[in-house]
């Protein structure tokens, strides 16, 4: 065990690379910085991989270290430490793998920024990093929380890195959004703790006697705490009512879009539920309700992945919907396979934000896909990963995402039927959009127009991160192979049995039926296959010139969704934070602080005209005075 | 005689010395009026000291009325002295206007 000792470096690597870059910012030279971050998440990387393997050993048992006292109340104490369990070590490999591979790529990529710009830029990519790092590894809600926040507040300066006023405006809105998420969290964490005067983990949710299955918590304690946890994970994964915000994360770089898209943020809420999922397993309406709000977005998500070209934004409602899945995962409780599916989505995007970064800067950052299509295929370094991305993320049969999101299917379908279909309908889509991109980019477009001006192919930097990722996206899933086609196979579920089995228990509906399970893993091959084909021969065929439909226009605005937001949700807030600002501040407030001077000045110019001078006025004030005194001691007092 | 006549008298006084104060414009009316209102006071403190000193058994009835004959001694001697200052005030304020009028002394304002 003296391997876990160490694990306190895992999160402050990156952490003292985020100071030191911020604090130099004006010296450092470029390489320096982008070495610098690199190589401590790399550092982080190699702990991680070290506790990894510590962790798949036999004789592991569960590690928790307590390093320092946060806050301590009469009877408990909240303590800031870290665990390790099979859950971590797996997150924490792909945290620091996923981040280590962006930072190196932003190297090389971002090199038209000055070198203060850019340390600036890859410190918050450190600090992101730390921030997933803290919230996977918290021994306890409240340093979870801590990396939760820390995440918004990384997210935010990296959206408002470009300077314009339209991305602090929507950098802020995001911001401000993912505070409301973090209130949620934080009064769900501060119930548990009133409830349970607890907030460790493993006293929660883990082991036999867990505190949730010794202490069975009221059926309003449960619904309030998994509202408000579920309220803040649909934010920060961008679920449904919230989805438009990933699309907004597209004004940031690309390497810090893609660390926000792939491994930290959005996955982050999804990750919340899985830690928490004793919680949700005990309130099966909340289990249903996370599956329906899945099934929702990865629908609508599509179907606006669908109708984009700009191909940043279509990334992102990719991400959206692919969450989808996730949450329907975690909904029909395939917790493992839901966490197996994130974590291939997490690859596969990374990689194709990655070579979509390459495509921009090739197509005069018009990020149209209808253009310079030719010119991207031609770029080897660029296209080729962007191939495998697609084939990742689009479930083609052989390769991992095909392996994660059947198991995914099974779950649902021995769950509910309803929730089967749309997860099968949504897979068509994500395969139909993809294909289009795909069918767009061999269709070309007007490239006469531009120039190569960039060479990606020159930079070994770049070709070696994708081809890491490329491979590591399409067959990450094979650690995972169903039973149904060789048993024993499926290493990545039995791995993380310890950490899931106890709510797992919970939610297993029908015990696993082997020809079943066959039948629809052909069913969902056939159907990938055959909408692969079905959709490359419809989108070759489509004229150049698409017709502009309402329907398509109101999937091209995504559904209005921010119109929407701005109109129901903003204005109104806007409105009330104006009427506190004008009336309450302004008038009652500052109205009365000034109101007391006003008075004494005034009362005084007032009183002054009572000194006239006048011997008689005086004296007659003290008759006066002296005769109300007798009246009322006489009359009134008595 | 009672007690009655004596207070009777001095709330005329006190109130002959009011209206003097508050009607009359030469200073030195004014202030033998003010000097009116302390002999009224004076007049009823000593009445009824002398009622109590009537009953002779209760030692705390004693000492109050004997305050109150001590008290008289004291606005006595108050008084004398206010209109020593009050007459020189008067005097050097006739020296240098030629007037007693009281309402000229409002220039004290500033």
């Amino acid at each position: 065990m003296n391997k876990m000792n160490t694990i306190y470096l895992i999160p402050l690597f990156p952490f003292l690379a985020f100071l030191f870059k911020n604090l130099l910012r004006k010296r450092l030279p470029k390489f320096v910085s982008s070495f610098v971050g690199s190589i401590a998440v790399l550092i982080s990387f190699g702990i991680s991989a070290m506790v990894f393997n510590a962790v798949g050993s036999p004789q592991f048992q569960l590690f928790e270290t307590s390093y320092f006292n946060l806050f301590s109340f009469d009877n408990y104490t909240i303590d800031f430490g870290y665990r390790i369990d099979q859950l971590t070590s797996v997150l924490i490999l792909a945290v620091t793998g996923i981040g280590f591979l962006i930072q190196i790529f932003s190297g090389p990529f971002m090199n038209g920024e000055s070198k203060e710009r850019f340390a600036i830029f890859s410190a918050f990519l450190n600090l992101l990093i730390t921030s997933m790092l803290l919230f996977v590894m918290g021994s306890n809600l409240m340093v979870m929380f801590f990396g939760w926040a820390g995440m918004s507040l990384a997210t935010f300066f990296l959206m408002g890195f470009k300077k314009n006023d339209n991305n602090t405006k929507s950098a802020t809105k995001l911001f401000l959004l993912n505070l409301a998420g973090g209130m949620a969290l934080l009064l769900g964490i501060i119930w548990i703790l009133t409830d349970y005067h607890t907030l460790s983990i493993s006293k929660l949710f883990y082991g036999g006697n867990a505190l949730f299955l010794t202490l069975t918590p009221s059926e309003g304690f449960l619904t309030g705490v998994s509202i408000l946890f579920l309220f803040s994970a649909l934010i920060k994964s961008a679920q449904f009512p919230f989805f438009f915000w990933v699309s907004e994360t597209v004004t940031s770089p690309v390497p810090a879009t893609a660390l926000i898209q792939s491994v930290t943020v959005v996955s982050a809420g999804a990750i919340l539920l899985i830690r928490c999922s004793l919680l949700f397993s005990l309130s099966p309406t909340m289990l249903t309700f996370t599956a329906a709000i899945g099934s929702i977005t990865l629908i609508l998500g599509a179907l606006i992945a669908m109708n984009q070209n700009d191909i940043k934004k279509l990334l992102a409602f990719s991400t959206v919907s692919q969450l989808g899945f996730v949450f329907i995962g975690i909904g029909v409780g395939a917790f493992s396979q839901a966490l197996l599916f994130a974590i291939i989505h997490a690859v596969s995007k990374t990689l194709l934000i990655l070579s979509a970064g390459i495509f921009v800067q090739v197509s005069r950052r018009t990020k149209d896909i209808r253009k310079s299509g030719t010119i991207f295929r031609k770029l080897k370094a660029g296209f080729i990963p962007f191939l495998a991305g697609c084939v990742a993320l689009g479930c083609i049969p052989p390769f991992s995402g095909f392996i994660a999101i059947n198991e995914i299917l099974n779950a649902a379908f021995a769950k509910n039927i309803f929730i089967y279909l749309i997860s099968i309908s949504g897979l068509i889509l994500t395969v139909a959009y993809l294909i289009r991109i795909v069918a767009l980019f061999f269709k070309g477009g007007n490239e006469k127009e531009i120039e190569i001006r960039y060479n990606a192919n020159s930079s070994s930097t770049i070709v070696m991160t994708f081809f890491i990722l490329a491979i590591l996206a399409l067959s990450i899933g094979w650690i995972n192979i169903p039973e149904v086609i060789k048993p024993g196979t499926n290493y990545f579920s039995s791995f993380l049995e310890p950490v899931l089995s106890v709510s797992e228990k919970f939610v297993k509906t029908k015990s696993k039926n082997v020809g079943e399970e066959k039948i629809l893993l052909l069913i969902s091959a056939i159907i990938v296959l055959a909408s692969v084909i079905f959709s490359w021969f419809y989108f070759r065929k489509q004229k150049g010139q698409e017709k502009k439909s309402r329907f398509s226009t109101l999937l091209n605005n995504a559904f209005y969704a921010n119109r929407i937001w701005d109109a129901f949700v903003l204005r109104p807030v806007k409105k009330t934070s104006q009427f506190f600002e004008k009336t309450i501040d302004l008038k009652i407030i500052e109205g009365s602080v000034n109101g007391v001077g006003k008075a004494v000045i005034y009362s005084s110019r007032q009183f002054r005209l009572l000194q006239s001078g006048q011997l008689g006025s005086y004296v007659l004030l003290m008759v006066l005075g002296t005769v109300l005194f007798f009246v009322i001691y006489l009359f009134v007092l008595q | 005689m009672e007690i009655k006549w004596y207070i009777f008298l001095g709330i005329t006084l006190f109130v002959t010395g009011i209206a003097g104060v508050l009607t009359r414009r030469n200073s030195i009316i004014v202030l033998m009026s003010v000097e009116l209102m302390l002999n009224s006071v004076n007049l009823i403190l000593v009445a009824f000291s002398k009622m109590h000193l009537s009953d002779r058994k209760n030692a705390f009835v004693v000492n109050v009325a004997m305050d109150g004959q001590s008290f008289a001694f004291f606005i006595m001697v108050v008084g004398a002295v206010e209109v020593c200052i009050g007459l020189a005030i008067i005097l050097m304020y006739f020296r240098n206007t030629r007037s007693v009028d009281i309402n000229f002394l409002n220039r004290l304002k500033n």
